[in-house]
C-alpha cells in the first residue's frame, strides 16, 4: 500500500509522534485506524468470553424442563423462559457456544484442508491440478444448502455431521484462494532465489510461499466463520443439524416462531439477536482486514 | 515573455496529499502563465508533482489530494484552486485534455466515431452537421472517418489512438491543450510526428499548449516558455531561450548538463539523489540535500522567486544579485 | 464455416454445459442414493422381509447403482422425474405447481436486491472514505449479518401479530380470494390482466415481506461489489479523460464507469441467481410459501428421493445456464470481449 516515494533522507521527515501511546499505535497497526473494525473485534471478544466462561455461571441447566413454562423475562429469569420451562438465557449462553465450537471446526477443518489443496495443486499444476479444479467447479454448481441437508442427513443429525459438512462445503473457497495465491506467488523472484540456494521442494512449500499466503486465508476465514455460524443456524433452523434438546440458536429461534401467537416473543427474538450480533462482529473484523490488504478498498 | 495578457495563469497553486493520516506536501505554491498561442513546457522528474498540477488546475484533482491554496485564471476568469468543482466548468469551456494512455483514454465501449461524436452532442451542433463536423475532425488530426470510425479503441494503433484523442479533445474548440506527456507511450518516429502536429495546430488555431514531459530536450524543441519543476517546487521558470543560454537553479544545470549534445559532445553529468516526497510542515528548499552548492540558509525557508536575466529562479544563490 | 462465430461460441458452450449437467446428475443420484431411509419400506411400513425384496426387485433397487442410474436418466429423458412419497403426484406436477411462487418471490427479491444494491454501491464508490460510505458500509455489513428467517420471524412477529400491518403468513394469496387465471404464473401479473385489481393488490401485500427478506439478501453482496468494482474503474484513464472533456455524469460515471464495472457486478449477480433458491427455501419455510424450496426441504428431511434429485438437478441446470447467459452478457458489455469470443 506504500506507493508513494519514501525520502532518501531520513532527516527531513519529522520524527514520528512519540507521545502517541502503544494502543494507538497498535489500533493504526491491526484496524488500519478503522473504528468499525476495532468496534467488530471487541464485540467478537465479548461474545468469545460469554462463549468460553458463561456456561461456567449461568444459573439454570439448559436442558432440564420444569414446570415454570412461557415465563415473561424477569429477575429470576432474565429472558424468561420457553414452552419446556427452561431459562433462555441459559441456553442461550450454551448455544453460543456450541456453535462457536462447529463453525470453529468447521472452518479451520476447511483452512486445513483445502489450503492444503490449494497451495499444491497451485504448485505442481498439471492433470492433478485441472482435475481437483474442475471437481471444485462441480462443487461449486449445487445448491449447497441442500447439498448440506442431504450430506448432514446422510451422515446422521449431530454435531459431528455439521462440523464434517461445515468442512465440505468450505473446502472449495480455500483451494481456490490459495491455489491463486501460489500461483501468483511462486513465480517472484524470492522463490527463484529460494530454489537458487538450495532448497528443497518441500521448503520452498512450506517455508516460502506458505506464510505469504496467510493474510487472505485469515481475511477469507474471518468472514467464512460468520457464514459458517449463519449457515449452522439455518441447517437447524430447519430441523436438520443440531437437534434439540441440545441448544442452539437456531433451533431456539425455530421453536420460539411456535409461541410467537401466544405473544413469547423472548424465545425466539433473543436468541436470534446474539446470533446476529455474533455473524455481525465476525463480518466486521472480517472486512476491516480485508480493506487492510486490499489497496483497493483504503481510503486513501 | 509575453506582454500581452495572459491565456492561462497558475498561482500559488499548493496541494497536499492525505495517505493513511499522512499529509506531504507535494505541490508547493507553483505558478506559471501561459500566453495565447503559445507553446509551454513543464518539465520534472517523475514524482515531481506536474501532472498533479495540472490536474488540479482544470477540476480534476483525485480523491487523497487536497487543494490546500492558489488561484487559477482563465479567459479573465480568476478562480479559486481549492473550489475544484468551478474549475471543471472551464473543462468544456477552452480547456481540453491530453493523456499518455491514449488506449486507455478512450471509452473501451464506443467506436472512435461516436467517442468524438458524444463530446460534439455537448454543444448544440445541428443532426446534419453532425456526421460532417466528427469527418472533419478526424481529417485534421490526419485520420480517416470512413476507415477507422467504426472501430474501438483496441482495434486501433496507440498513434491512431492518440489522434483520436485529440480530435475529441478538439471537438470542444479549446483555447487550451494541457498534453500531459501526449507522446511517452509511442515509439519515437510516431513521438515527433505528434509534436509536429501539435505545433502545427498551435500555429494554424492559435491554440496554447501546455507540453508536459519528463524529457527537457524534447521539449526545447517545441516550446518557447518553460517551467522547471522538482519536488513540488517551481525551481526556474521563464524564457526557454534564457534558460537554455544561461541556466541559473543549480538544478537547471544539471538538467542541461545531462542532456546529450551531438553538435557539441559533452560529459553527461547525472544528477545525484532522488526527488523528495516531503511532509507538509517543512519550509525549505527541496533541492539542498541534491545540490552542489547547498550552504545553511537553504533550510532557512523556502526560496523565493527572483527575477532575472529573463525568467524567475528559485535559489538562494541569487538572493544578493538581486539586492 | 456455416455459423457466424459467435452463435458458434454459443453452441460449444451449451455442448459443455450439457456435459456438466450430466456429471451433476450423476453426483445427484448418487447423492438421493444416500439418503439414509429405504423408499420402500416408508411407502409400506407393515411388510414382510420377502414382500420387501419382492418390491425392490420390481422397482430396480436391487439392482447395481450404475444399472439405476442409467435407467433413471432414461426415464429423466422421456420427461418422467419419479413420483413423490410425500405428496403422491408426480414430481413434474409438483413442481410444475410450486415454480411459479418461487419465480414470483425470486424476481421480486432480486430485482428488490438490484434496484437497492446497485445504487448505493455507486453513491459509496462516489463518495468513497466519506461519511456517506461508512454508512451504507455498515448497513450492507448489517444487512448481511441478520439471518434471514430470524428477520423473516421478527417480521411477522411486528407488523402481523403486534401491528398488524402486514397480512398473515399464510401463503401468496389470502383464502378470500380466487386465484386470477393462470398466464404468466405470477399471482401479481394475473391480477392484473384479469382485471382483478385488488386480487392483485393482495397478492403483493403477501409477497412483500417474503421478498423484502429474500431481497435484503442480495442487497449488501450486490452493493459490496458494485462500490468496489466502481472504484476501480473510476481510477481508469477513460474515466479521467471523459471528465476532461467535460462530459456529464451520464456520459462519464453511467455510460463508461458503470459500464466498465459491470462485467464483475453481472457475475455476482450471477452467481446470486444461482443461490437464490437456497434463500428462497428458507424464506418459503418462514412464510409458508407454497414454492419450490419448501418443497426441497420437506423432501429432504422426509428422504423422499425422486424431488430431491429432481430439485439439485433444476437448480444445477438453472446455474448452468445462467452462467451461460453471463458469459454472453460479457459480450454485449464489453466489446472487446465480444472480440474475443468471436475470434
Amino acid at each position: 500500500m506504500n506507493m508513494h516515494v519514501e525520502t532518501s533522507l531520513p532527516s527531513l521527515t519529522p520524527a514520528p509522534d512519540r507521545k502517541a501511546g502503544w494502543w494507538r499505535t497498535a489500533y493504526a497497526g491491526w484496524f488500519g485506524s478503522d473504528p468499525l473494525g476495532l468496534f467488530g473485534a471487541v464485540m467478537l471478544a465479548l461474545l468469545i468470553l460469554m462463549a468460553v466462561f458463561g456456561p461456567a455461571f449461568v444459573t439454570h441447566d439448559p436442558i432440564r424442563t420444569t414446570p415454570q413454562t412461557l415465563l415473561l423475562p424477569s429477575s429470576e429469569h432474565w429472558l424468561g423462559t420457553d414452552h419446556f420451562g427452561r431459562d433462555v438465557f441459559s441456553r442461550m449462553i450454551t448455544s453460543l457456544r456450541i456453535d462457536f465450537i462447529v463453525a470453529g471446526l468447521g472452518v479451520s477443518g476447511a483452512i486445513l484442508i483445502g489450503s492444503l489443496l490449494g497451495l499444491v495443486c497451485g504448485y505442481v499444476g498439471g492433470w492433478f491440478d485441472d482435475l481437483v479444479m474442475r471437481f471444485v467447479d462441480i462443487i461449486q454448481s449445487f445448491p449447497l444448502l441442500l447439498v448440506a441437508m442431504v450430506l448432514v442427513l446422510a451422515l446422521g443429525p449431530g454435531v459431528t455431521s455439521i462440523v464434517i459438512v461445515t468442512v465440505l462445503i468450505n473446502i472449495p473457497t480455500y483451494a481456490r484462494v490459495i491455489r491463486g495465491q501460489t500461483l501468483s506467488k511462486k513465480r517472484l523472484e524470492y522463490i527463484d532465489a529460494a530454489r537458487c540456494s538450495g532448497a528443497s521442494e518441500a521448503s520452498i512449500l512450506f517455508r516460502h510461499l506458505m506464510p505469504n499466503t496467510l493474510s487472505p486465508i485469515i481475511v477469507h476465514g474471518s468472514l467464512n466463520l460468520a457464514a459458517a455460524v449463519g449457515n449452522v443456524a439455518v441447517l437447524s433452523f430447519l430441523g436438520i443439524g443440531i437437534r434439540p434438546p441440545v441448544p442452539d440458536l437456531g433451533v431456539m429461534v425455530a421453536e420460539g416462531t411456535n409461541y410467537l401467537v401466544q405473544g413469547a416473543w423472548w424465545m425466539s427474538i433473543c436468541p436470534g439477536l446474539v446470533l446476529a450480533a455474533t455473524i455481525f462482529s465476525l463480518n466486521l473484523v472480517g472486512d476491516c482486514l480485508e480493506g487492510r490488504l486490499d489497496p483497493h478498498r483504503s481510503e486513501r | 515573455m509575453s506582454a500581452d495578457a495572459p491565456l492561462f495563469q497558475i498561482d500559488g497553486l499548493t496541494i497536499d496529499s492525505i495517505r493513511a493520516d499522512r499529509r506531504r506536501r507535494i505541490v508547493q505554491d507553483v505558478s506559471l502563465c501561459v500566453a495565447p498561442g503559445q507553446i509551454y513546457g513543464l518539465v520534472g522528474e517523475s514524482g515531481s508533482g506536474k501532472s498533479v498540477s495540472m490536474m488540479a488546475s482544470v477540476g480534476l484533482a483525485t480523491t487523497g489530494l487536497a487543494v490546500q491554496a492558489g488561484t487559477v485564471r482563465f479567459g479573465g476568469v480568476v478562480q479559486q484552486a481549492v473550489d475544484q468543482r468551478g474549475l471543471k466548468q472551464n473543462l468544456s469551456h477552452g480547456i481540453s485534455l491530453l493523456f499518455q494512455n491514449a488506449k486507455g483514454a478512450l471509452s473501451p465501449f464506443l467506436a472512435t466515431g461516436a467517442q468524438v461524436g458524444r463530446v460534439l452532442d455537448r454543444q448544440a451542433i445541428p443532426r446534419a452537421d453532425r456526421e460532417a463536423r466528427i469527418s472533419e475532425l478526424f481529417r485534421v488530426v490526419g485520420l480517416n472517418h470512413a476507415d477507422l470510425g467504426g472501430k474501438y479503441p483496441h482495434q486501433i494503433s496507440g498513434g491512431q489512438a492518440q489522434r483520436v484523442a485529440m480530435a475529441c479533445a478538439l471537438a470542444t474548440d479549446p483555447k487550451l491543450l494541457i498534453a500531459d506527456e501526449p507522446t511517452t507511450a509511442l515509439d519515437v518516429t510516431t513521438e515527433r510526428e505528434m509534436l509536429r502536429f501539435l505545433k502545427r495546430l498551435c500555429e494554424d488555431r492559435g491554440l496554447a499548449i501546455i507540453l508536459v514531459a519528463h524529457n527537457l530536450s524534447l521539449v526545447s524543441e517545441y516550446c518557447s516558455g518553460l517551467s522547471i519543476l522538482h519536488a513540488g517546487q517551481v525551481v526556474e521558470d521563464g524564457d526557454l531561450g534564457a534558460i537554455f543560454d544561461e541556466p541559473l537553479h543549480p538544478y537547471t544545470q544539471g538538467l542541461i548538463a545531462a542532456v546529450p549534445d551531438v553538435d557539441e559532445p559533452h560529459e553527461l553529468i547525472p544528477i545525484a539523489g532522488s526527488v523528495w516526497g516531503g511532509s507538509a510542515d517543512i519550509d525549505r528548499c527541496r533541492f539542498s540535500h541534491r545540490c552542489p552548492f547547498a550552504m545553511p540558509r537553504c533550510d532557512a525557508g523556502i526560496p523565493t522567486g527572483i527575477r532575472t536575466r529573463g525568467r524567475n529562479v528559485h535559489c538562494v544563490l541569487y538572493d544578493e544579485a538581486a539586492s | 464455416m456455416p455459423f457466424p462465430p459467435l452463435l458458434r461460441y454459443v453452441l460449444r458452450r451449451l455442448a459443455i454445459s450439457c456435459l456438466v449437467l450430466l456429471g451433476i446428475s450423476l453426483i445427484a443420484f448418487s447423492m438421493a442414493y444416500l439418503l439414509p431411509s429405504d423408499p420402500v419400506t416408508s411407502r409400506y411400513p407393515d411388510i414382510t422381509n420377502e414382500q420387501r425384496a419382492e418390491i425392490r426387485r420390481q422397482m430396480g433397487l436391487d439392482q447395481p447403482l450404475p444399472v439405476q442410474y442409467a435407467r433413471y436418466m432414461a426415464s429423466v429423458f422421456q420427461g418422467d422425474f419419479g413420483k413423490s412419497l410425500g405428496t403422491g403426484n408426480s414430481v413434474a406436477e409438483d413442481i410444475r405447481q410450486r415454480l411459479p411462487a418461487t419465480l414470483e418471490l425470486a424476481t421480486y427479491g432480486i430485482v428488490f436486491g438490484l434496484v437497492f444494491g446497485i445504487p448505493l454501491g455507486i453513491v459509496s464508490a462516489l463518495r468513497r472514505g466519506r461519511m456517506t460510505d461508512h454508512l451504507l458500509r455498515v448497513f450492507n455489513l448489517g444487512a448481511q449479518s441478520i439471518p434471514a428467517f430470524w428477520l423473516g420471524v421478527v417480521l411477522i412477529f411486528f407488523l402481523y401479530f403486534q401491528w398488524r400491518i402486514a397480512p398473515s403468513p399464510i401463503g401468496r394469496l389470502s383464502p378470500m380470494f380466487s386465484t386470477p387465471p393462470a398466464v404468466t404464473g405470477f399471482l401479481t401479473v394475473d391480477g392484473l390482466i384479469a382485471g382483478k385489481f385488488d386480487v392483485a393488490w393482495a397478492a403483493l401485500r403477501q409477497l412483500m415481506l417474503p421478498a423484502f427478506v429474500l431481497g435484503l439478501g442480495v442487497v449488501s453482496p450486490v452493493a459490496r461489489i458494485t462500490r468496489s468494482a466502481m472504484i476501480e474503474s473510476l481510477q481508469e484513464d477513460y474515466v479521467t479523460f471523459g471528465q476532461a472533456l467535460g462530459l456529464g455524469f451520464r456520459y462519464v460515471i453511467l455510460g463508461d464507469a458503470f459500464r466498465g464495472a459491470l462485467v464483475p457486478i453481472v457475475t455476482t449477480v450471477g452467481f446470486i441467481i444461482g443461490n437464490v433458491f437456497a434463500g428462497a427455501a428458507i424464506v418459503e419455510t418462514v412464510f409458508a410459501w407454497p414454492g419450490l424450496g419448501r418443497y426441497a426441504v420437506t423432501a429432504i428431511t422426509t428422504s423422499d428421493m425422486a424431488p430431491v434429485c429432481t430439485c439439485i438437478l433444476l437448480i444445477a441446470s438453472t446455474v448452468a445456464i445462467t452462467n451461460l447467459l453471463v458469459d454472453l452478457s460479457y459480450a454485449l458489455i464489453d466489446p472487446r470481449i465480444r472480440h474475443e469470443y468471436a475470434r
